[in-house]
């Protein structure tokens, strides 16, 4: 009843395509049987059982593993900071040895925050966010699935590490020189640095998906600014993530090249600086804290005013607030780094806007604060037959953790305002008065929140409903625990006790207050474990939760049935106001019935719609992949790649990687995509497709921005983000690192330079003829119309290539000075870009060939055109780049 | 602020417990904070309270007004003088105007402290143990021969890392002769947690004597044996 | 202009600008440090690198608000995307003030 995973050819999908309009009978589905249009829906969407399980691609799938998983690192995570608590419960002790407690710490520290928190969050939205917006799944179902198994396979990777004696222990922040190869000779560096990579591809992947998921895939109707409020949280996250996360794997990379091969990105001796790498990771740590908040503080905007039963007092201030948080969010980097001696007025800059940051937190606090004040007066049970809800206690559990967020949260940001006044935090700094503060900001400002929202959609996503004083007795064991084990480290921190240390002596006076931390750290424990059985016991023993059960107003809960099947929705609503205002129960009943756009099933596709941007007009359907294994694949082969760094078998390493890159190229979508479907008759199921209610609109294959391209555009920020860190870095050294300028100029002769530059520029007007000659052929024309063009381009690319790749030759070696590391990094990643153009050229030669290329269906021209329309520039600014260098560090050496 | 540092917050290395200039008024600045902190705190508290178990009274505050109110006009006007207060402090502790200070290298290294005294020639290097004048500011310049350590002092003052590559610079004024713990607050390797040192401020007078070489002492890996 | 990029310009513009002053400001002094440029006294006994810095922000907050002016006649927005986009701007005005006040009278390098 299900489909096996499986891919159509292209000639599969012309007979299809042409034997379509006979598959339908009744193509608007409108008036059609509910039951019947839910079986059609569920065979062509579920997923199979046993190992199909693997091929799974859908959200809701999805969404549940990470999850899951993040809870489970969660769980290992807690447990090691109870192993922390235990040491440092009392005096001199020597429960664990000092090596084995910062393995201890570090890991602690680094899976709470890349393997617990952002994943958590990530499957969250990935659960929500189509339900919220009114569509079927993601827009790449199949790289939610393969960024699942990057997560799971690094954060698998770290924790075997770990077992095996060889974790990381540097600290989560990994400073440099302690994690360089003379400091760290061991394996735990290199397990740090490139699982968290493999872990940060995932979280480039769901940034991607994240945006343009919000951006076109909304119900018909729903503008930007009719969106609820979640997904302007949730597009706010997930650029935040494509520019933060770049500079952190960029420092990875740096690191580990340092590690492997000597190249002296931070050591001093070689031109390096250890303030480089500090800089690099605060540039992503800072703001990864928001990135962290921001989605707690999105489900909190969204659980708050169901509670009251009032939308968000002051939507506008709060998206002003949000936005203005992302940019401040990016000033403040340096605060973790006052003490490093820089110049009093660089530091003044930082604690500004490290202290402004306070206001739009603020501002939020206070519409939610508002959003309760305007509460309905008593937001009892509806009209209707529905068991009495509980109202003996004034709050329900969701609202209780609401409460846990609040007390704790405004604690921590005022601490937080502290630490940005740089006296105070001269003395603050790097003590246990800092743990403190973090883990106010981080279990108050995520894991209250969380709890709330997991309480929240608990029915939603088990399909069972929660009650129970367990869960009460669970939260206020947390909180008073958590109050009990971090209030009194503000008092040892200030007190002198130094983060990180293993153990203190008893004249130190801050015996008891551990004591008492570590006690209450039992307790909070306790918590969590009364949280867990009680979940667990909803999950075997629960009722059934009824539809709806919060009266919220928005789209999640018009899903057909709790938990939602597979398709989400058996058609799509079209919204005619805000959409954190509608009646779900009402809407319902409507779309089951198939009443909405897209109340149909045909053809085995599985669609949704996708809109403008801006308005929400339906813009085109997008037909979303089939479950299949290739994401597992890809996955599999990227593991490879990254082992056979760590265990340093380089040749390994690039054949994994030619097979994770043939496996990519089998991704682009095939089946429908083989036609012309809007150049066909309507008799033969072709002209634009009739969507239902009136409508008819192309497939996102022959539409203008097929979602593809928007993923391309979101890509190419995150890639930006990337040479700009290491363009930044270069600079930076050549400014301010000691040992510049080098010994001996790296002199790159200017042929190649030259040459590239031409290539490139090449390239891209090839890349640019391609889609204007597939463009006026008609019909199978393209193909041979366009196929010139497209080798001119893969020629430009493989000289531009070639050009890099003699440059890179012609330094001198690379270990001697960062001058040439840098040189070389830079010209490696024009490098790898132009072999991607490549790629995308012999990719488009493929389809050309296989008839997916026609003037309506471009897009994989377009890939191209859009990837040497950024290439060029960014690749003179890398053929720029050696000049710039060179002056910056003469004009640094000339100084008094 | 008089009763900063008394009763159970001391300790040897508490910051709460100031010794010098500096360390004062971090610390008056921590009570100011916490203070104004532990208001805006039961502040926030009491109207979220209201708001949620009051609604009825709290519904008469228009939410343009709580947002305006709460978001705006409640935290600049604290944080401006704040900042403002956070610049000229910075000025003073950074950068302490005065007489000419006497000035100390100090290497560190794992897990020691090499501190000597190139302005005054014929001085012995100490390991662990700084001698510094009281009551006059003493100029520390850091440098390190591993990786990243940070030198504190948190009773005469906040801290400095000490970078390999680079040279970092911390002045701390001492009031009174005494004895004062330092520690090293970047974690720095197994050794960390005992990267400890011994800070002796002398009265002016007795400097000399105690900078002189100690005939029979090799240097010493532990801070002890000049007792005074 | 599609109304997607008329929408992202009118609400990041205004912090956009702050974080080109921010970066501006931050490397135009730290390598102005470094090189020892606009350190000497100039004209009226301010050093040019003060000249720089100060003008670097109250460029930024001229643009700002020229921007706000221009999202005041409603630059063709939603009216609800309008309201936001007019209090990010003022937003971003007041962060630049806020911001770089001090870097008139802060000493400028260290040492
Ligand atoms: C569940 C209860 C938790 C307890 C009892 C706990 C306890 C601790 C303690 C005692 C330290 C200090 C270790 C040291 O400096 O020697 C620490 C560090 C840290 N914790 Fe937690 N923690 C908890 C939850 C969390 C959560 C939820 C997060 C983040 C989402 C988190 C993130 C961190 C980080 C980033 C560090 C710094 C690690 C480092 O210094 O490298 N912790 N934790
Ligand atoms: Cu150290
Ligand atoms: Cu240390």
């Amino acid at each position: 009843m299900t489909n096996p995973p499986r891919r159509q050819t292209a000639s599969d999908a012309t007979q299809t395509a042409a034997a379509a309009g006979a598959g339908v009978s009744d193509p608007l589905g409108l008036g059609s049987d509910p039951l019947a249009l839910d079986a059609a829906l569920r065979r062509i969407w579920a997923t199979g059982p046993g190992w199909q399980r693997l091929a799974a691609v859908n959200h809701s799938i999805v969404g549940r593993r990470f999850m899951v998983t993040a809870l489970v690192f969660f769980a290992i995570a807690g447990t090691l900071a109870m192993l922390i608590r235990i040491q440092l419960a009392t005096p001199d002790s020597g429960f664990m040895e000092p090596g084995l407690y910062a393995q201890v710490f570090t890991m602690h520290g680094t899976v709470m925050m890349f393997l617990f928190a952002i994943p958590l969050f990530e499957g969250l939205a990935m659960y929500l966010l189509p339900k919220m917006l009114g569509a079927r799944d993601m827009a790449f179902p199949r790289m939610s699935a393969y960024g699942y198994w990057c997560y799971l396979f690094g954060g698998t990777l770290l924790i075997v590490a770990m077992l095996a004696g060889a974790a990381p222990a540097g600290g989560w922040f990994m400073y440099t020189p302690l994690s360089s190869k003379p400091w760290s000779p061991g394996i735990g560096a290199d397990v740090w640095l490139l699982g968290i990579t493999f872990v940060e591809i995932s979280a480039i992947s769901a940034a991607v998906e994240i945006t343009v998921t919000i951006l076109i895939l909304r119900a018909p109707g729903m503008s930007l600014d009719r969106m609820p409020v979640f997904a302007w949280y949730m597009l706010t996250v997930a650029a935040m993530m494509l520019v933060g996360f770049p500079p952190l794997i960029l420092g990875s990379l740096l690191l580990e090249a340092e590690r492997a091969f000597g190249l002296p990105f931070f050591d001093p001796a070689g031109g390096g600086d250890p303030l480089l790498w500090q800089h690099l990771f605060w540039l992503f740590g800072h703001p990864e804290v928001y990135i962290i908040f921001l989605p707690a503080a999105g489900a909190l905007s969204t659980l708050i005013p169901v509670f009251a039963g009032r939308p968000l007092a002051g939507y506008r201030a709060v998206v002003a607030a949000l936005v203005a948080m992302a940019f401040l969010s990016f000033g403040l980097w340096v605060h973790h780094m006052y003490a490093t001696g820089l110049p009093h007025l660089s530091l003044a800059l930082f604690s500004a806007a490290s202290t402004l940051v306070a206001v739009p937190t603020a501002v939020q606090i206070f519409a939610w604060i508002a959003t309760l004040a305007q509460r309905r007066p008593n937001p009892g049970p509806p009209a209707g037959p529905r068991a009495p809800a509980p109202v003996s206690a004034p709050v329900s559990v969701p609202m209780l953790h609401v409460f846990g967020f609040f007390f704790v949260f405004v604690m921590g940001g005022l601490t937080g305002v502290m630490l940005a006044i740089v006296p105070f935090d001269l003395q603050a700094h790097d003590t246990h008065f800092v743990v403190a503060h973090l883990h106010y900001v981080l279990i108050g400002g995520f894991l209250f929140p969380m709890l709330a929202a997991g309480y929240h959609w608990l029915p939603l996503i088990t399909g069972r409903a929660h009650d129970g004083p367990a869960a009460r007795l669970g939260f206020w064991l947390v909180f008073a625990g958590f109050n009990g084990t971090f209030f009194v480290m503000h008092v040892t921190g200030l007190m002198g006790m130094p983060r990180r240390v293993h153990a203190y002596g008893a004249e130190s006076g801050w015996h008891w207050l551990n004591l008492l931390s570590s006690v209450s750290s039992f307790v909070m424990a306790i918590g969590f474990a009364v949280i867990l059985i009680d979940a667990v016991m909803t999950l075997r023993f629960g009722r059934k939760a009824q539809a709806d059960p919060w009266q919220a107003a928005t789209l999640e809960w018009a899903v057909p049935a709790l938990p939602p099947p597979p398709y989400t929705f058996a058609a799509l609503p079209r919204i005619t106001s805000r959409a954190d205002r509608l009646e779900p129960r009402k809407i319902a009943p409507l779309l089951a019935r198939g009443e909405g756009v897209l109340g149909l099933a045909r053809n085995g596709w599985m669609e949704t719609v996708g809109v403008t941007v801006a308005g929400g007009e339906p813009e085109q359907i997008v037909i979303l992949p089939q479950q299949t294994y290739l994401p597992l694949w890809t996955a599999l082969a990227t593991g490879a790649v990254f082992l056979s760094l760590l265990f340093k078998i380089y040749p390994a390493a690039i054949l994994a990687a030619l097979v994770v890159l043939v496996l990519f190229l089998r991704w682009p979508v095939g089946e429908h995509a083989a036609a012309d479907w809007g150049a066909m008759p309507a008799t033969a199921g072709g002209g634009a497709m009739p969507a239902g209610e009136g409508l008819s609109l192309p497939l996102s294959s022959e539409a203008p921005v097929p979602p593809a391209l928007w993923a391309l555009r979101m890509l190419a920020v995150a890639d930006g983000a990337l040479l700009a860190s290491l363009l930044f870095g270069g600079l930076f050294l050549a400014l301010s690192a000691p040992g510049w300028p080098p010994p001996l100029w790296p002199a790159l002769p200017r042929a190649p330079g030259i040459l590239a530059a031409l290539a490139l520029a090449g390239a891209w007007g090839a890349a640019r003829m391609a889609g204007r000659a597939a463009g006026r052929a008609a019909g199978r024309a393209a193909g041979r119309a366009a196929a010139p063009a497209c080798v001119a381009a893969l020629a430009g690319n493989l000289a531009a290539l070639a050009a890099c790749g003699w440059m890179i030759a012609a330094l001198p070696p690379l270990q001697t000075h960062a001058a040439q590391a840098v040189l070389a990094a830079a010209l490696i990643w024009l490098g790898l870009h132009a072999l991607i153009g490549a790629v995308l050229a012999v990719n488009a030669l493929r389809r050309l060939a296989s008839g997916h290329v026609s003037a309506r269906r471009r897009i994989d021209l377009d890939l191209m055109r859009l990837w040497q329309a950024g290439l060029l520039p960014a690749g003179l600014v890398v053929l720029g780049f050696p000049a710039m260098l060179r002056a910056l560090a003469e004009a640094a050496a000339g100084a008094p | 602020m008089p009763l900063v540092g008394c009763g159970w917050t001391g300790g040897p290395l508490s910051a709460l417990d100031p010794a010098g200039p500096q360390a004062r008024a971090m610390a008056a600045l921590w009570w100011t904070m916490l203070a104004a902190a532990a208001a805006l705190f039961v502040l926030v508290m009491a109207l979220y309270l209201w708001a949620l178990l009051r609604p009825e009274a709290a519904a008469r505050v228009p939410p343009r007004r709580w947002i305006l109110w709460g978001g705006i006009f409640l935290p600049l006007p604290i944080l401006l003088p704040l900042g403002a207060a956070a610049l000229v402090l910075g000025e003073a502790v950074l950068r302490p105007a005065g007489t000419e200070p006497f000035r100390v290298t100090a290497e560190a290294r794992q897990w020691h402290w090499l501190f000597s005294y190139p302005a005054n020639p014929g001085a012995a290097e100490s390991v662990d143990l700084l001698h510094i004048p009281a009551g006059r500011p003493v100029e520390v310049t850091l440098t390190s021969a591993d990786v990243v350590h940070s030198f504190w002092i948190p009773r005469l003052g906040g801290k400095i890392d000490a970078i390999p590559g680079r040279e970092t610079r911390i002045v701390l004024i001492a009031d009174a002769p005494g004895s004062y713990g330092g520690q090293c607050a970047e974690y720095c390797g197994t050794g960390h947690s005992f990267m400890a040192f011994e800070v002796l401020a002398h009265p002016q007078e007795a400097l000399a004597e105690a900078l002189a070489p100690v005939p029979s002492a090799p240097v010493p890996s532990t801070a002890q044996e000049p007792a005074r | 202009m599609t109304a997607g990029a008329r929408i992202l310009l009118a609400l990041t513009g205004g912090f956009g600008l702050w974080a080109l002053v921010f970066t501006l400001v931050y490397a135009g002094h730290a390598a102005g440090c470094e090189t020892g440029w606009g350190l000497a006294r100039g004209p009226a006994g301010i050093a040019p690198l003060r000249l720089v810095l100060v003008a670097l922000p109250a460029g930024g907050l001229a643009l700002t608000l020229a921007g706000l002016r221009v999202l005041r006649r409603g630059a063709g927005l939603a009216p609800r995307l309008a309201t936001t986009a007019r209090l990010l701007t003022g937003a971003a005005a007041l962060a630049t003030g806020y911001c770089f006040w001090f870097v008139a009278l802060l000493p400028l390098c260290s040492g």
